[in-house]
């Protein structure tokens, strides 16, 4: 008769956790004899027989302690049929940091567990705790970028007596979140150069109802009587039938495409640049297009704007224009779960832009792949805001063939920006790094009226 | 317990992880040197056994700490066979180097190492070695050739000890398999063993 073979391990994948919810992993572990087991053996036994072949009973005594303490680690070592359960919890993030706690319940006669964690896909530590009951395990890990993010990984390892015996590694315990990104209050939103619909927030260029006092014209057919000025009858009037009316202009709503180029993501750290780890290249690229994108959603949706979104290093993350506040949901998830892409994705022709739509570009312009977008659309008249996402770069620890490296990027980034600029791409800057306006005061210098091709009149 | 954060590691205990794994390495390489100086005293077979120390304690999975194990065992063989201090401290620090052996070829080096950890070797190892202690101390003054070489009880002594190893030699062999699960307790050992003995 025959002991039933354990049952395999429940969870085979990495498990990764959404929200709060407590990633947990039951397993039985498989377990294996240490290859100091053998050669403690080995060399007891070598003692012992040379002990006996020469007569020496110290070298037979001095046997004694290792196969006395070889098999009470044999004995003693963990029951095999035995699960384990390890347990990661989130805790809610607390500011700008978030808590977590690993439990571990290992089976009986695991005498250590060796645990290796990575936060934030970080350096690796390794601690060796007592088992098979340890202390939970609290840490915490500062949230120190936004959108989808592994922010602790555990693999760990169970020690019998001696660590003669040892399980093979567990699998790895994953806890993710996405992270929101912060909302900057925009107060002047620029403007497509043609406004559209009948309602909205903005005054368009045509005459109707509800914006403030567009001028004085001739009464014509469709006129309301309560509009008829009658000074301006009085004043203006050569004939008993001529009258005038004071107009107003009519309200319209704007259309507003924010393309979020996310195909690169580089940090502040330019020394990190190649490396690229979460942990240690301070802001990056796309936490700031992903504050910027959800500012500017934000800003546009509440004025009672249409809005629509495309990331650009993904087919599938497109959401058409609408309006209201189901739909800045919509957007501001799409904005938070916005990563770089693996797969290179290289667009045959430029994303669809509606109509009279103002296009946000918002990109690190280290490539000519957006300026190339942004002047196809630019050239169809559309009127197209680059919203330069790249931080100021920061040089810790930069050797100087980096340095040397970073402004040759930087100069042919600039050569990028006087091309989109000279062709009527308007630039903005979004990172405040004290080189130039406030952000507000960019925003607003944008937002003032222009004229241009395409525009109707003083106002839109 | 508390784990360090990303921001600042050094500052935070390492759930009370306080003992880099490195030590038990340079415990071990300290114990070497030390017993082969008690060993061999200030010869050139001392140098062997400090590389010996420190090769097994930088590469413990080449297993060489067992290799010193039996390089300061031979070294007995260049003393009498009687009682003496630099045995019992033999016969203590081979058992350590064994169990320090055992900790470094699975403890990551890099790792930080709860004391907790060490107090259930450390518990073992006390209860092995008295008892073992008095058993060679008595063995010795049993057993031992004396100063005019005669060794009564010698041949008796190692045929218990003989058939002993042998008795325990057999049960090793008829035991059960690491990879093999263990009788359940609630079966109270009644239950029939797999069918693998002998």
């Amino acid at each position: 008769m025959t002991e039933p073979a354990p049952e395999p391990a429940q969870r085979s994948v990495p498990v990764t956790a959404q929200r709060s919810a407590p990633v947990t992993a039951t397993t039985v572990p498989s377990w294996t004899r240490s290859a100091g087991l053998t050669a403690g053996g080995t060399a007891a036994v070598v003692l012992a027989a040379a002990g006996l072949l020469l007569a020496r009973i110290d070298l037979a005594l001095l046997a004694l302690p290792l196969v006395v303490a070889l098999a009470w680690v044999w004995e003693r070592r963990p029951d095999r049929a035995q699960a384990a359960t390890a347990t990661l919890t989130l805790a809610e993030p607390g500011g700008t940091e978030v808590g977590f706690t690993l439990a571990i319940r290992a089976p009986a006669g695991v005498e250590a567990i060796a645990l290796r964690y990575t936060a934030l896909a970080g350096e690796a530590r390794e601690i060796v705790v007592a088992g098979p009951r340890p202390d939970d395990l609290v840490g915490r890990v500062r949230l120190l970028h936004s959108g989808p993010q592994e922010l602790v990984r555990v693999e760990y390892r169970f020690l019998g007596a001696d660590a003669a015996a040892l399980s093979l590694p567990q699998e790895p315990l994953v806890a993710s979140r996405v992270v929101a990104p912060p909302r900057t209050a925009i107060r002047s939103l620029p403007l497509p150069r043609r406004l559209q619909g009948l309602t909205g927030s903005h005054e368009s260029a045509r005459a109707g109802d509800g914006g403030d006092f567009r001028d004085v014209h001739p009464f014509t057919a469709g006129d309301r009587l309560r509009r008829i000025d009658w000074k301006a009858t009085a004043r203006r009037g050569q004939n008993a039938g001529d009258l005038y009316v004071r107009r107003t202009a009519a309200l319209a709503d704007a259309t507003v495409l924010i393309i979020l180029d996310s195909r690169d993501d580089v940090g502040e750290q330019v020394a990190e640049w190649s490396r690229n780890t979460a942990a240690a290249k301070g802001i990056s690229a796309l936490d700031v297009a992903r504050e910027a994108a959800s500012s500017i959603a934000a800003g546009y949706i509440k004025a009672g704007d249409r809005v629509g979104f495309q990331d650009l290093s993904s087919r599938s993350r497109m959401i058409a224009h609408a309006g209201g506040s189901r739909h800045l949901w919509r957007l501001l998830r799409a904005i938070e779960i916005t990563q770089p892409s693996p797969v290179r994705f290289r667009h045959q022709r430029p994303p669809i832009v509606p109509p009279g739509a103002l296009v946000f570009l918002l990109s690190s312009l280290l490539d000519d792949e957006a300026v190339r977008l942004a002047l196809r659309w630019r050239g169809n008249g559309h009127r197209v805001i680059a919203v330069d996402v790249l931080p100021a770069g920061r040089f810790a620890r930069t050797t100087r063939y980096e340095r040397i490296a970073y402004h040759i990027v930087m100069m042919e980034r600039d050569d990028r920006i006087r091309t989109l600029q000279a062709r009527g791409v308007e630039l903005l800057r979004w990172p405040e790094d004290g080189a130039s306006l406030p952000r507000q005061a960019r925003l607003q210098l944008l937002s003032r009226p222009v004229r241009g091709p395409g525009s109707m009149g003083g106002r839109r | 317990m508390k784990l360090p954060g990303v921001v600042r590691p050094p500052d935070l205990p390492l759930a009370g992880a306080r003992i880099p794994a490195v030590v038990v390495r340079a415990v071990f390489t300290i114990t070497g040197v030390l017993l082969s100086l008690v060993d061999y005293g200030f010869t050139g077979w001392l140098a062997v056994g400090v590389v010996l120390s420190v090769a097994a304690a930088a590469s413990p999975q080449y297993l060489l700490g067992w290799v010193l194990i039996l390089f300061l065992a031979a070294g007995r063989l260049a003393h009498h066979a009687g009682l003496s201090w630099q045995f019992l401290v033999m016969l203590l620090g081979l058992h350590l180097l064994h169990v320090i052996a055992m900790l470094a070829l699975e403890l990551p080096w890099r790792s930080w190492v709860q004391p907790r950890v060490f107090v259930a070797p450390l518990r073992r190892f006390l209860v092995i070695q008295v008892p073992t202690q008095l058993l060679a101390v008595l063995a010795l003054l049993l057993l031992a050739p004396s100063a005019d070489g005669h060794r009564p009880l010698t041949v008796a002594g190692f045929a218990v000890v003989g058939a002993v190893a042998l008795a325990g030699l057999a049960l090793l062999l008829t035991g059960p398999r690491l990879d093999e699960p263990r009788p359940s307790s609630k079966a109270g050992g009644a239950q029939p063993r797999s069918g693998r003995a002998g």
